[in-house]
């Protein structure tokens, strides 16, 4: 990760959305590619620009992103569709990013999120071993901060 | 009581309206748009008791709404709900005549109470 915000404060904001939106218990894990290498993910990115240039994506497995968007709208998790948990994750990764750029100096301006859906363990960009990782009701979570202008 | 949810997220207004069931606006009359044009329209043609918006979205900005409806003299109770609550966002907020910011997440009672202020008087109106 490349930021000037501690890492810890990432995490703390990443289990505080968790926690109060979906109501999920979220724990920080160390990276193991084994684990995550078999899953497809969603991944979410918001950008930042302003004096702070940079990126935000969160990112989660794929039978998590369904029962986090399941947990927004109030329904089963087989009734979410693949809209809504674009939507879910989108909105998801917009509170990471918005509460991450609260505790930038300066003036700065909060991209709308774009979300990418069924994206395999190796296009995962940036790469996995850059991300905090998390384990979450039995599925993984990514989030990375990367500063620079986004590709 | 009518209230009006803006924002661009399906998921946010579902979670907004489920909150504000629980935090006893169940008989409130609940209605959606997703940007601040489509709200806009509807404010003009029924103007609601509250709109609750969020601050950063597509086509028109919940701040950008608030500032046209101040411009064009519509007076309508306004809060935002944003997790881009920074001090410059807060700032502009108050500027523009909102009644609060909350921050996303937000809890139940966060949500209840700004509403309570806002609303005064106005919960068991038709």
């Amino acid at each position: 990760m490349s930021a000037e915000i501690p890492t810890a404060k990432l995490h703390e904001i990443t289990k505080n959305v968790w926690s109060m939106v979906l109501g999920f218990r979220i724990q920080p894990v160390k990276f193991d590619a084994g684990k995550a290498g078999a899953q497809e993910f969603v991944l979410g990115k918001v950008t930042i620009s302003g004096t702070w240039q940079g990126a935000v994506t969160l990112g989660c497995s794929t039978n998590l992103a369904r029962r986090a968007a399941a947990a927004m709208f109030g329904k089963a998790p087989a009734e979410a569709d693949a809209g809504e948990i674009r939507d879910a994750l989108g909105e998801l990764t917009n509170m990471v990013g918005g509460n991450y750029k609260t505790l930038l100096k300066g003036d700065c301006k909060l991209s709308i999120p774009n979300v990418t859906d069924t994206v395999p363990f190796g296009q995962v960009n940036p790469a996995p071993p850059e991300h905090e990782w998390f384990e979450c009701e039995g599925g993984m979570v990514l989030v990375n901060v990367l500063k620079g202008t986004p590709r | 009581m009518k209230i009006l949810v803006v924002d661009d997220s399906k998921a946010m207004r579902a979670l907004i309206r489920r909150t504000l069931r629980g935090a006893r606006y169940d008989e409130a009359n609940i209605s959606e748009a997703e940007n601040g044009r489509e709200a806009f329209d509807s404010i003009r043609s029924s103007p609601p008791d509250l709109v609750l918006a969020n601050f950063n979205m597509p086509e028109m900005s919940g701040i950008e709404l608030l500032e046209r409806l101040h411009d064009d003299g519509v007076d309508v109770s306004f809060g935002f709900i944003t997790s881009d609550d920074s001090e410059a966002n807060v700032e502009r907020a108050r500027k523009a005549g909102a009644r609060f910011v909350i921050g996303k997440p937000f809890s139940r009672q966060d949500l209840r109470r700004a509403v309570n202020e806002a609303t005064e008087g106005k919960k068991n109106s038709p």
